[in-house]
C-alpha cells in the first residue's frame, strides 16, 4: 500500500518529554494561580512547540531519497548502500535530517545522518551492512526523519521506494584436489593455437588480426606490431548435484533449512573454486534445476541460481547431504 | 561566524537574562544581585579551556554539594524562606554549570536552568523588568536551542572514527570551528522566529481562559511585598522614604486643564494613629469591619451623580493593605477583578481610625474610584463622647513643657480651630525641615525637636502639633499617607512615590469634624529624589510603559477577557462599525497596504527566479544531474563493451561514430545518448520508469558479447576521470580534481584509479555542476573514505550555496 505523502509521525524525545512536562506544569500553576507572568511562559512554551512542529515540516517537505546498492551482495560480506537525499526545496535548508532503510517494512539498523543539505541539491551517505541470509532482499522505502529544531520530538514520514537485492550465498575457500596431466600448466594443450588466455606464440601483425592481441611490450619497432597468439586451453565439465528437496523430519542437530542453507555454501564454494579454475561447472537440482557457469560467463548466474533456489516439497528425503561433485569429462574451450 | 561561538554567546544569554529576570523582580537584596551578576558575568567570561579543567577538576560537582549543603544549613538553623533558598539555589547552579559546562548536554541543562529562572520570575517579579526579560529571551531561546540541537546531533552522531566525504575523520571540535554550518542569515532567521513565537505567545496568552482554580497557591508572603508604608510612626525612621523613587500609586484624575499642572499636592489619607508613647504612634484598636465586596459603590459623605467622573487610583501591593483616599472622599468603589477564585474575593473594609483597607485574594496590584467631595466636607464628622478621651491622652513620659509651650501659644485662641491653626502655623514658620534630625536618637526626641534641635521631619511636625493639640484639650491623631503626585504626560496619570510618603494631624473639631492640618514648612515636603530633563522623561516613559504592562498584562482578567471578545464579535461587524470613522479608514488602508505589499513583493520574487532562469544562471536541475549520472554508467558500460569514448569526444558524436562504423551497439547507444542529452540539456524529465530502463540498457550493453574478453576487465578495473561541459559555462569544462573551469583546449586532467564495488560518501552540488560524471573524484575518494569507516560512513556538509573544496572544509 502506498504511503500518502503528508503522513508523519510524531514522536517526543526524551528532552521532548521533560519539556512537554514542564509546559504542563506551568500551565497548571497558570490555572491554579492565575499569574499572568506563567500564562505568558506557557505561551512561549507552546509556541516553541508550533514553531518546532512548523520548522521540523519544513525540514521535511520536499525531500527525495534514493537508494543506490551494490551491483552484488554476499552473506557474510559487508557490502555499502547508498543513500542519496535530494532537497528540492528553493530556498530553505533542511537540517539534520535522519534516513532509515527499510527492509520488509523492517527499520534497518544503520542510519544516514545528514547535518544539513542545501536547497536545490544533493547529498549521499552510505552506510554497511552485512547480509545473513541468500536471497532477495527487498527494500522496501525510507524513514526520513528529523528532530530539528529544538530536538523536542521526532517527526518522520517513509517514502516507497521499492528495490531489490540478490544476495549471493556465502563462499568458503576450498581446495580442489590435482588433476591429472598438464592439469597444472593451465590446461594448455599440446596441439595448436586457440583462444584460452596462455600465449601460444609470437608473430608479426597481419591484416585481420584483433587489436586486441597485439603484444605491445614486443612492439617496439615502429610499424611492425606483434601479435600474441593464445592457445588452445582444454576445460573440466564439473556436475555438481545440490539436493533441493525438503527432508522428512529427522533426528538431526541441523533443521531442514540450516542443513539447506549448508548444502548450498558447499555448492557455491565448490562451483566459484571451479569456475575460477577455470572449469566449466553444471549445478543440478534434485527437483530438475539446471545451471552451467564458465569463467566466460563469470561468477554472476551461478551465483544467483543458488541465491534464489528454495527447498522444494512432496519428494522423498535426500540421501546425500551437502553438494556432490564428479567430473564429467573433458571439453575443447 | 563560528558555530561553537555563536552557541556559546546564545546560550550564555539565555543564562544570563535568566538570573537577571530574577535579579529584577527584586528577589535577591543589592549586595547579593551584584554577587551573583558578578559571578555569572565571571563564568561566562571563562577561557574554554579553563572551563574544561574546571569540568575535569570535578569542580561543579563539589561546588554543588557545598551549595546544597549551605542551603540545607540554612532552611534548619535560620528562618529564611524555603521557596528564597530554592531560587537562590537555581541560580547558584546556573553559575556553576555556565563555569564548568563541556559539550552539548551541559548547554542544555543550562537551557533548562534558564527555563525554570524564567518560571521562579512570575512568581517573585512579573513587573516590566520581567518583561523585558522574558522578550530578551523569546529572541534568543529559538537560536540557543536550535544550537544546541545541532550540537548534541553532531555529538551523537559522529561518533569516534567516523569519516567525512574527503577521508578525514569528522571530529566535532572542527564543526564547531567551522564557519559554514551558522551563517548570519542562519542567525537571522532563528532570531525572527521570535515574532512567530511572540505572536503566538500573545494570541495564547489572549485567549486562554483565565479561571484561576487557586487549588496550591504558591505565592511570596505578602510582608516581603511592603514597600515601605507602615502601621506604625516610629519618630527617626521616615528619612530612608524620603530619597525611594519607587511609585507607591498611579492617580488617573479626569478633566484635567491643558497642560496639567505638573505636580499635584494631593493628600491621600492611609491610616491614623491615636497612641502615642513618647516615641511611637500606634493604633490602640484593630478592628476591621467589611464594607462592601469589590464593585461596589460606598458612600462616605454623599453619593456621586451618575455621570460624575471619579479618580481612578492604581495601588501597589501594600503592608498594612490601606487603600489611600483624599481626605474629603465621598465614595469609594473598590474594581472588581475578573478572575473566578473560589472562595477567596476582592473586599473593601473600614479600620478603627477610618481608614479603608482591602482583602485580595492575590499579592496583586489593587485598583479602586475615589469619588473626591466639592464641598470639602472631611470624611469624617462625628466624634463618640466615649471615644473622646483616646484622642485627648498624653504619655506620662512627656515633659510637661510640651503641654505649657502649647498653653502659651495657645492663650489668645477662642476656639478649637484657631488653636490648631496657631499651633501648625508656629511650627511651620519657627521650625526648619530636616531629615537627618539629631532628635531621633534623643531619649525624648519630641522634647529634643521642641526645643533643642528645632529641626526635624514631617513626623516630627505631626506629632508635636498633635500632642500639643491634645495638651490643649483638642481631640487629634496622627495621620500617614502620601502628599504629592508628579504627572506623567506618557501615562497621563499623576505617579506618587514613596518619597511623597508623609505624616500630617487631623483635629477634631466641633461641628465640623475631623479637619487635616499640616504643620510642616510648606516646600519641604517635596521628595528628595525629584528628577528633571532627559532622565524624568525617561523615567515617566518606563513608569507609563510599566503601567501598562500592569494593567493589560499582569492585570489581565476575565472580565477584560470577555470584554475583549466582545469587542472582537464580527459577526454583525460591530466591532468595526464601532471604529470610529477616521480609524476605520487607517485600517482598511493598513490591511489594503499589506496585501497590495505582499503580492508585489511575490511578482518580484517570481520575475527574479525567471530572470535568473532565462539568464543561464539557473541551477542545474535534478533530472539534469540524474540523466548525468545515468550517462556515466553508460560510459562504464561503453567501455566495457570495447567502444569507449575518449574525453575529447562529445557524446552525441561518439554516438554517431559508432553508427557510421556499423557498429551492433551503436543504435542503442545512440538511443541513450540522445535519451541523456535531452534530459540533460533539453529539460526533458526522466520518469522513474525511465531512470529504470536506461539501468537495465546499460548494464545490458555492458554485458553484451561484443564487450567479452580481456578488454572488458581492464574496463572495469581501471577507470580514468574524465571531464565534462560544465552546463552553467557552456563552452568550458569542470575538472573535479581541482573543481575549476577550464577551457576545452587545454588537455584534461586525468586521474587513474581502481575501482571497487561499494558506495561513496560524496557531496553533490548542483549549484556549481558538481553532480556530473567528472564528481567520479569525489566519488573514488569517498569509496576510500566509506570503506574504512568501521560503522557508518557519514556526510558532512559544511557548505552553503557553493560547497567548498575539501580541503577549505578542513581548514576550517
Amino acid at each position: 500500500m502506498r504511503r500518502k505523502h503528508w503522513e508523519r509521525r510524531l514522536k517526543f524525545t526524551r528532552e521532548g518529554k521533560y519539556f512537554l512536562g514542564i509546559t504542563l506544569g506551568v500551565g497548571l500553576a497558570a490555572i491554579n494561580t492565575g499569574n499572568n507572568p506563567l500564562y505568558l511562559l506557557l505561551g512561549m512554551m507552546l509556541s516553541l512547540i508550533i514553531v518546532s512542529g512548523v520548522m521540523s515540516e519544513l525540514s521535511l517537505r520536499k525531500l527525495s531519497v534514493r537508494r543506490r546498492l551494490p551491483k552484488r551482495a554476499q552473506v557474510g560480506r559487508a557490502h555499502l548502500v547508498e543513500i542519496e537525499v535530494w532537497n528540492d526545496k528553493e530556498q530553505v535548508p533542511s537540517y539534520a535530517i535522519e534516513v532509515e532503510d527499510l527492509r520488509a517494512d523492517q527499520p534497518a539498523d544503520k542510519r544516514c545522518f545528514f547535518l544539513k543539505i542545501s536547497p536545490r541539491s544533493t547529498q549521499v551517505a552510505a552506510y554497511r551492512r552485512t547480509p545473513q541470509r541468500r536471497g532477495i532482499e527487498r527494500h522496501s522505502g525510507f524513514r526520513v526523519a528529523t528532530r530539528f529544531p529544538f530536538g523536542l520530538f521526532e517527526k518522520s514520514r517513509e517514502l516507497d521506494v521499492d528495490e531489490e537485492l540478490i544476495v549471493y550465498p556465502a563462499v568458503d575457500p576450498v581446495r580442489l584436489p590435482l588433476r591429472g596431466r598438464g592439469d597444472s600448466s593451465g590446461d594448455v594443450g599440446p596441439v595448436g593455437r586457440g583462444l584460452g588466455e596462455e600465449t601460444y606464440a609470437i608473430r608479426l601483425m597481419r591484416e585481420g588480426d584483433d587489436p586486441r592481441d597485439i603484444y605491445w611490450r614486443k612492439s617496439t619497432v615502429p610499424g611492425q606490431l606483434v601479435m600474441r597468439e593464445r592457445a588452445h586451453e582444454l576445460r573440466h565439465d564439473v556436475h555438481l548435484r545440490l539436493d533441493d528437496l525438503r527432508p522428512l523430519p529427522l533426528p538431526s542437530s541441523l533443521s531442514s533449512e540450516e542443513a539447506f542453507e549448508q548444502r548450498i555454501r558447499d555448492v557455491a564454494s565448490l562451483a566459484v573454486a571451479h569456475i575460477q579454475r577455470g572449469d566449466r561447472v553444471t549445478i543440478l537440482t534434485a527437483s530438475g534445476k539446471r545451471i552451467v557457469g564458465d569463467k566466460s560467463r563469470g561468477l554472476d548466474p551461478v551465483l544467483r541460481f543458488l541465491a534464489l533456489i528454495e527447498q522444494v516439497e512432496g519428494a522423498p528425503p535426500s540421501i546425500e547431504v551437502g553438494g556432490s561433485l564428479s567430473v564429467i569429462g573433458e571439453t575443447a574451450a | 561566524m563560528r558555530f561553537g561561538l555563536v552557541h556559546r554567546a546564545m546560550t550564555d544569554a539565555l543564562a544570563f537574562l535568566g538570573v537577571l529576570s530574577l535579579v529584577v523582580g527584586g528577589q535577591f537584596s543589592r549586595p547579593l544581585s551584584i554577587f551573583i551578576l558578578a559571578s555569572l558575568a565571571l563564568a561566562i567570561g571563562l577561557k574554554e579551556k579553563w572551563r574544561q579543567r574546571l569540568s575535569q577538576r570535578h569542580v561543579d560537582a563539589v561546588s554543588t554539594a557545598i551549595l546544597i549543603a549551605t542551603q540545607l544549613g540554612r532552611a534548619f538553623f535560620t528562618s529564611a524562606s524555603v521557596l528564597d533558598l530554592l531560587i537562590e539555589f537555581a541560580v547558584g547552579l546556573q553559575v556553576i554549570r555556565v563555569a564548568t559546562r563541556n559539550g552539548a548536554a551541559h548547554d542544555q541543562q543550562v537551557i533548562v536552568l534558564a527555563l525554570l529562572h524564567l518560571i521562579a520570575g512570575t512568581v517573585v517579579g512579573g513587573g516590566l523588568g520581567y518583561g523585558l526579560c522574558l522578550l530578551g529571551l523569546i529572541v534568543v531561546t529559538p537560536g540557543a536551542l536550535v544550537l544546541s540541537h545541532l550540537r548534541r546531533e553532531v555529538e551523537g552522531n559522529y561518533r569516534q572514527g567516523a569519516r567525512d566525504r574527503t577521508g578525514l575523520p569528522v571530529d566535532v571540535p572542527r564543526i564547531l570551528r567551522s564557519k559554514r554550518v551558522v551563517g548570519k542569515q542562519f542567525i537571522a532567521v532563528t532570531c525572527l522566529l521570535a515574532l512567530p513565537i511572540l505572536l503566538f505567545t500573545a494570541t495564547l496568552f489572549v485567549v486562554f481562559p483565565r479561571v484561576g482554580l487557586s487549588l496550591l497557591l504558591l505565592q511570596k508572603p505578602r510582608g516581603e511585598r511592603m514597600i515601605g508604608f507602615s502601621g506604625t510612626v516610629n519618630l527617626g525612621q521616615i528619612g530612608t522614604l524620603r530619597s525611594d523613587p519607587t511609585i507607591a500609586l498611579r492617580v488617573t484624575i479626569p478633566n484635567l486643564p491643558d497642560p496639567p499642572p505638573a505636580r499635584r499636592m494631593m493628600y491621600l489619607r492611609g491610616t491614623a494613629l491615636d497612641q502615642y508613647d513618647g516615641r511611637t504612634w500606634t493604633q490602640s484598636s484593630r478592628s476591621l469591619r467589611t464594607l462592601a465586596s469589590a464593585g461596589e459603590l460606598v458612600r462616605i459623605t454623599g453619593t456621586p451623580a451618575p455621570d460624575e467622573a471619579p479618580w481612578r487610583v492604581e495601588l501597589e501591593p501594600f503592608e498594612p493593605p490601606v487603600l489611600f483616599v483624599t481626605p474629603t472622599t465621598k465614595a469609594i468603589e473598590l474594581s472588581k477583578t475578573g478572575n473566578i477564585t473560589p472562595g477567596l474575593s476582592l473586599q473593601l473594609q473600614t479600620g478603627p481610625e477610618g481608614e479603608f483597607r482591602y482583602q485580595a485574594p492575590s499579592d496583586r496590584m489593587v485598583r479602586y474610584d475615589i469619588y473626591p467631595s466639592e464641598s470639602g466636607e472631611p470624611n469624617f464628622t462625628r466624634l463618640r463622647g466615649s471615644q473622646r478621651g483616646r484622642y485627648l491622652e498624653i504619655a506620662d513620659a512627656l515633659p510637661p513643657r510640651i503641654a505649657e509651650l502649647a498653653a502659651e501659644w495657645t492663650r489668645d485662641a477662642n476656639t478649637d480651630f484657631e488653636r490648631a491653626k496657631i499651633i501648625e502655623s508656629r511650627l511651620r514658620t519657627e521650625f526648619e525641615y530636616d531629615l537627618a534630625s539629631p532628635s531621633g536618637s534623643e531619649a525624648q526626641p519630641l522634647d529634643h525637636f521642641l526645643f533643642e534641635s528645632k529641626r526635624g521631619h514631617c513626623e516630627y511636625f505631626s506629632s508635636a502639633m498633635a500632642v500639643m493639640l491634645r495638651s490643649v484639650q483638642v481631640p487629634a491623631r496622627n495621620v500617614t499617607g502620601f502628599v504629592g503626585g508628579t504627572y506623567n504626560k506618557y501615562g497621563r496619570f499623576y505617579a506618587v512615590r514613596q518619597g511623597d510618603a508623609h505624616s500630617w494631624v487631623e483635629a477634631f473639631i466641633e461641628g465640623r469634624g475631623w479637619l487635616s492640618f499640616d504643620p510642616t514648612p510648606p516646600g519641604s515636603a517635596e521628595p528628595q529624589s525629584e528628577m528633571d530633563g532627559a532622565l524624568a522623561s525617561f523615567r515617566d516613559f518606563f513608569e507609563a510603559v510599566s503601567q501598562r504592562w500592569n494593567q493589560n498584562v499582569l492585570g489581565y482578567d476575565l472580565a477584560q477577557q470577555v470584554s475583549l471578545f466582545d469587542s472582537l464579535d464580527l459577526r454583525d461587524s460591530s466591532s468595526l462599525r464601532g471604529l470610529k470613522a477616521p480609524r476605520r479608514r487607517v485600517a482598511v488602508a493598513a490591511l489594503g497596504l499589506a496585501l497590495v505589499g505582499s503580492g508585489l513583493y511575490w511578482l518580484y520574487r517570481r520575475r527574479r527566479r525567471a530572470k535568473a532562469g532565462s539568464s543561464g544562471d539557473a541551477r542545474v536541475t535534478r533530472d539534469a544531474l540524474t540523466a548525468a549520472r545515468l550517462y556515466r554508467l553508460l560510459d562504464r558500460a561503453m567501455a566495457a563493451a570495447g567502444v569507449r569514448r575518449f574525453d575529447s569526444v562529445p557524446p552525441l558524436g561518439h554516438a554517431l561514430a559508432l553508427e557510421r562504423r556499423g557498429h551492433p551497439l551503436s543504435s542503442e547507444i545512440r538511443s541513450l545518448t540522445e535519451r541523456y542529452l535531452a534530459a540533460r540539456f533539453g529539460n526533458v524529465p526522466l520518469t522513474d520508469e525511465e531512470q529504470r530502463d536506461f539501468e537495465r540498457r546499460a548494464r545490458w550493453l555492458q554485458r553484451a558479447p561484443h564487450g567479452s574478453g580481456s578488454n572488458a576487465t581492464r574496463a572495469d578495473t581501471v577507470e580514468t576521470l574524465e571531464t565534462v561541459e560544465d552546463p552553467s559555462k557552456p563552452g568550458r569544462t569542470f575538472d573535479p580534481s581541482t573543481r575549476r573551469h577550464r577551457s576545452h583546449s587545454s588537455p584534461p586532467a586525468t586521474t587513474v584509479s581502481s575501482s571497487t564495488e561499494g558506495v561513496s560518501s560524496y557531496e553533490l552540488e548542483a549549484a556549481t555542476g558538481a553532480t556530473d560524471p567528472e564528481s567520479d573524484s569525489n566519488e573514488r575518494l569517498g569509496r576510500r573514505a566509506a570503506l574504512e569507516t568501521p560503522v557508518i560512513s557519514i556526510n558532512v556538509d559544511l557548505g552553503d550555496e557553493a560547497s567548498p573544496p575539501p580541503s577549505e572544509v578542513e581548514s576550517d
